[in-house]
């Protein structure tokens, strides 16, 4: 781990080079309010930065300047107990200003104070990462000496979601040369239909990769050139808007900028409340090992004991012998889980007490929180001393900010952000009676946008659904927001066709919105099926799978040709996700007294029987 | 992979009907299939490649009036493949498009369509494999574009343009776009959900497209819809375009989803490929070896210059490149990078360097050849100097002319002590054309 001192090679130089980095620790939005009003980020139990300390001492940084402006003695505090001692070969800065709103005026903070001379790499304080940087810190300078101009490399990584998975600020389009990275045109994408590239950039690079599957990793590598450059431009906020000037630029001034594209190692920004969730799991699951919970990088450091299934335990973990740690769980020092307790992907801080029964997935929860029995909590983040009285249900989406109280017998609804209120409330608290939470609004700080990125999407009507769209998610390419739009004048059309509304009119209907929404036949078809499926559930939310079958029979399925003529699709779809065992579309169909349905479904029938024989013979 | 099993799945189309409108210079008296290559028509290299595949029978579009003379002329070369012409009237200057369309009472199956201008060493049942694999509706050839480098060719500046062609491609070599530079205003424009569901493209300006397609029979079909486009080159981007209509673009059939047999078959099927069939699949090919389209001056000396190298290939057998029926003066030299026809005459006192010589060409003394293209039955007198320059059928040369970069159209007289550089001598110059 010691860093090694590189001797500068260059001929005139004899002063020693000394690998300077510099992280930004604070990310100057509000996308993890309230928690972060009180307290700096923490992940898998580790406060955020020392990721990325780890990770930058790993790769030899000698000299680490950390830049922050909220939480400044914490962080103080806590890099001194930790990071600042004798056998840390680096020497760490930490500097901060209260004026500093944005990265821009940070690095310009740093370019007054001449403190880099040389290449440095520039940070995120919210970064995880196992990259080996070396190799791109040669290949930097490498280009360095023959084009002065480059001014800095900046790390994407190559990600293999879905694009539905992508989060909206972090969808960049990228064009690159191809032979020699650089980056030729950088754009944030948004909703515009077409995508106008500059015919200028691919007529003087003969290959250009268009990229839309990068994700920003805040890793950069820069020349001393970039702060005087953010220096000189004051109207440079955010990386994004420097490497915009330096492409519009770069004509006049030359400069360029290239692009690593790494496609193996791991590196990721807690960037917002969906990559906090994805990363922690990461890590959990061992993505970016050696950044596991189990590995400590220092004494004081929890010491996990790995299990199978990826559950961490630390010392003094007392468990009931009846509660249930399904997979991706770590759990801190000197928590107690009672009795039928199950918990699956989450984090439990240290001194955490779980109630009886308490059903807990996707949670993260820090220290000294107390959850009582009965309760249930799904994808959540519950800061130190959160209490969560007996029977609270948590849905998707909530954050419950530092000593907040929630309960007893109350249900959270999705996406509640709490934090603790310091007036003495009413017993009429929403939350509960014995809750001392208000819900948090976030206010704009100066000028910014509130960041309005729900941590959960609104909920899928049911599982089927969500099967069979992973199935055709590759060739979805219409917004979900029309989808749903769609799905509700769909099923509304439906309706209609008890009112003894010709078929053929609600035919032309659908075909009429599926032109007024842009949707694909592939779409039309899936969200019809979906509107038939659910049909019955509309009035009535709670049904047995019996009268689900009882009601979707006699309403719709027998009675109109346009259902039945889906029928097919229907029984398939049931075959193929398993709700249907095929004995039972069998039994039905021997029993079905509906001749005209039978007909229908008669290919299908015939197919499922063939295959019976067929895995008879095997 | 057996090479003959490329026969019975494909039919091959050799477009023949062109009249070489970019190289005009060389194309006024004999039609752009027979411009000479290394002293070899133009089109028996395209045939030749086909019949190194396997395929015993190609249909080849020709113009009416030419079809005599580039039947006589394939006659002469050594290929074996059963030649079936397809005329077309001259006077209907009809598009590649247009005359693919009307080949199709003779089409019923996927079909490989090769231009008569295309040399390239590549082994067409790579692109049929892809094809196959792909399960795709169009299959392109492209190669590196010929690089304009710093060497005027002959005839002028006007001969040195090329136009880019923009193409991208993603990693698993769907072909995503393909526009020419002419047709594109200042911006290349993508639809945002091309972009999303293809999120790694790449874009190349340095590739042509070869103009070899293999089109599915489907694909051919839908030729028949757009009846306005003439040319392939419309209707290959068309295509390509089309992979991302909206169906109900492509699909006109509204009546045909009525009847239930076919919504029973299109439900019960997996949905991707009932509607991927629908909806074109377009891949590109990559070949980075031997690949010239000769369909201008430029890439027709290149051709010429570099057919020394590439002749044997096509033969089959080693080549003669300096056949010894020709006569040679005394104290003439001849190198060996150049390509000499037979009964060929040179005078004394010659030196000719990197030039390919046709036919019953007569040389005379103190001639210096360099770098020069002769075709059949061209006269040089006494003393002349050329260089870079492309002399046509029949054309004569008077004493001690001295040509640079020219192109001198088939039968023209060049006068004596004539000097010229970087023009074009064609048929509207021949009479009274005089110098000083």
């Amino acid at each position: 781990m010691a860093a090694k001192r590189k001797k500068n090679t260059g001929t005139d130089l004899k002063q020693e080079e000394i690998l300077q980095a510099v992280v930004i620790a604070d990310s100057f939005n509000v996308r993890f309010a309230p928690i972060t009003t009180d307290l700096p980020r923490v992940l898998v139990n580790r406060p955020l930065i020392d990721y990325t300390l780890e990770f930058l001492c790993l790769n030899g940084a000698q000299e680490i300047i950390i830049f922050c402006r909220s939480h400044v003695d914490q962080i103080q505090r806590h890099v001194e107990s930790k990071w600042i001692r004798k056998s840390n070969p680096c020497t760490i800065k930490i500097f901060s200003s209260q004026e500093c709103v944005s990265l821009g005026d940070a690095l310009r903070d740093l370019d007054k104070k001449n403190i880099i001379q040389n290449d440095f790499i520039l940070v995120n304080g919210d970064l995880i990462s196992n990259m080996t940087l070396s190799p791109i810190l040669q290949e930097h300078k490498e280009r360095r000496r023959k084009e002065k101009c480059m001014v800095m490399t900046m790390i994407m990584k190559k990600t293999n979601s879905p694009p539905k998975m992508k989060f909206k600020d972090d969808d960049i389009l990228l064009a690159v040369n191809n032979d020699t990275k650089t980056v030729l045109y950088y754009k944030k994408l948004q909703e515009n239909r077409v995508i106008g590239f500059p015919l200028s950039i691919f007529k003087s690079n003969p290959n250009v990769s268009i990229r839309n599957d990068l994700m920003s990793t805040g890793i950069s590598i820069c020349s001393a050139k970039v702060l005087s450059l953010f220096g000189d431009n004051f109207d440079y906020e955010c990386r994004d808007d420097f490497i915009k000037g330096i492409l519009i630029d770069e004509e006049i001034s030359g400069n360029t900028i290239t692009v690593h594209i790494e496609e193996k190692e791991y590196a990721a920004r807690v960037s917002n409340l969906r990559t906090y969730e994805s990363i922690t799991k990461e890590v959990i699951d061992r993505w970016a090992f050696p950044i596991v919970p189990d590995v400590s990088f220092d004494i004081n450091d929890p010491k996990y004991s790995y299990r199978r299934h990826n559950i961490y335990l630390d010392d003094d973990v007392k468990l009931h012998s009846n509660c249930k740690l399904i997979r991706t769980v770590a759990i801190g020092n000197n928590s107690q889980i009672s009795e039928n307790a199950q918990i699956s992907n989450s984090v439990i801080g240290r001194n955490c007490k779980i109630g009886k029964n308490a059903l807990i997935q996707n949670a993260f929860i820090w220290d000294n929180v107390t959850i009582e029995d009965d309760c249930c909590l799904k994808t959540c983040i519950l800061a130190n001393h959160v209490t969560v009285f007996r029977g609270v249900t948590i849905e998707e989406g909530c954050v419950l900010s530092t000593n907040v109280t929630v309960g007893p017998e109350v249900p959270i609804p999705g996406g509640t952000l709490l934090c603790k209120s310091e007036i003495k409330i009413n017993s009429a608290n929403e939350f509960g009676l014995q809750s001392n939470a208000k819900v948090y609004k976030a206010f704009a700080e100066d000028g910014e946008d509130v960041p309005d990125i729900p941590w959960c999407e609104p909920e899928q009507p049911d599982d089927i659904s969500s099967d069979e769209e992973s199935v055709i998610s590759e060739i979805s390419a219409v917004e979900q927001d029309d989808r749903i739009a769609f799905y509700d004048e769909l099923s509304g059309l439906l309706e209609s066709l008890n009112e003894n509304v010709s078929v053929d009119n609600v035919k032309l209907e659908i075909n009429s919105i599926k032109a007024a929404y842009y949707m694909e036949i592939d779409d039309v078809i899936f969200q019809l099926v979906k509107a038939i499926l659910l049909f019955p559930l509309r009035n009535n939310e709670q049904l047995s799978i019996e009268q689900y079958k009882a009601s979707f029979k006699e309403e719709t399925a027998a009675n109109n040709t346009l259902v039945s003529t889906y029928l097919i699709k229907v029984i398939e779809s049931f075959y193929d996700s398993d709700v249907l065992a095929e004995d039972t579309i069998l039994s039905w169909y021997s029993n079905c007294e509906n001749t005209d349905l039978k007909n229908r479904v008669k290919k299908l029938i015939e197919w499922l029987e063939e295959a019976e024989e067929e895995s008879d013979e095997d | 992979m057996n090479e003959s099993n490329l026969k019975p799945s494909f039919q091959a189309v050799v477009l023949a009907g062109g009249k070489g409108s970019r190289m005009r210079d060389v194309t006024e008296k004999i039609p752009k299939a027979l411009v000479p290559i290394g002293n070899v028509p133009l089109i028996y290299f395209p045939l030749k490649s086909l019949e190194r595949v396997g395929f015993q029978e190609a249909i080849v579009v020709v113009l009416k009036s030419q079809k005599e003379i580039i039947d006589t002329a394939i006659t002469n070369t050594d290929l074996k493949l059963c030649v079936k012409f397809f005329a077309i009237e001259d006077e209907d200057d009809l598009g590649t498009a247009e005359s693919l369309r009307l080949l199709k009472d003779r089409i019923d199956m996927d079909i490989l369509v090769v231009s008569c201008d295309l040399i390239t060493d590549l082994s067409f049942h790579k692109l049929a494999d892809m094809h196959r694999a792909k399960n795709s509706s169009l299959t392109i050839m492209l190669a590196k574009s010929l690089s304009v480098g710093e060497i005027l060719p002959p005839g002028g500046r006007i001969n040195r343009k090329i136009e880019n062609q923009f193409i991208a491609l993603d990693n698993s070599q769907r072909l995503i776009y393909m526009a020419t530079e002419s047709d594109l205003e200042d911006e290349i424009r993508i639809r945002h959900r091309i972009i999303k569901n293809y999120p790694c493209i790449n874009m190349h300006s340095s590739l042509m497209d070869s103009h070899v397609y293999l089109i599915s029979k489907s694909t051919y079909d839908l030729m028949f819809e757009d009846t306005n486009i003439i040319d392939l080159r419309e209707y290959i981007p068309l295509i390509v375009k089309k992979q991302f209509a909206k169906e109900d673009k492509v699909e006109k059939n509204e009546n045909e989803s009525e009847t239930d047999d076919h919504l029973i078959d299109e439900m019960s099927s997996f949905r991707h490929q009932s509607t991927s069939i629908n909806l074109p699949r377009c891949f590109g090919y990559f070949y980075d070896g031997l690949c010239f389209r000769v369909n201008n001056i430029m890439a027709y000396c290149e051709a010429n210059r570099r057919s020394t190298t590439f002749l044997e290939k096509f033969k089959g057998i080693p080549t003669v490149n300096i056949s010894p029926s020709i006569s040679l003066q005394p104290k003439s030299t001849v190198n060996s990078d150049c390509l000499i026809g037979e009964k060929v005459t040179i005078g004394a006192k010659c030196g000719i360097k990197k030039s390919i010589i046709g036919m019953n060409t007569e040389i005379g003394d103190y001639c210096k050849v360099t770098n020069c293209i002769i075709m059949n039955k061209v006269k040089l007198r006494k003393g002349i100097t050329i260089q870079n320059c492309i002399i046509c059928e029949n054309a004569t040369l008077e004493e001690k002319c001295e040509l640079k970069d020219c192109i001198v159209g088939a039968d023209q007289i060049i006068h004596g002590m004539a000097k010229l550089s970087g023009e074009a001598v064609r048929g509207v110059m021949n009479t009274g054309f005089d110098l000083d």
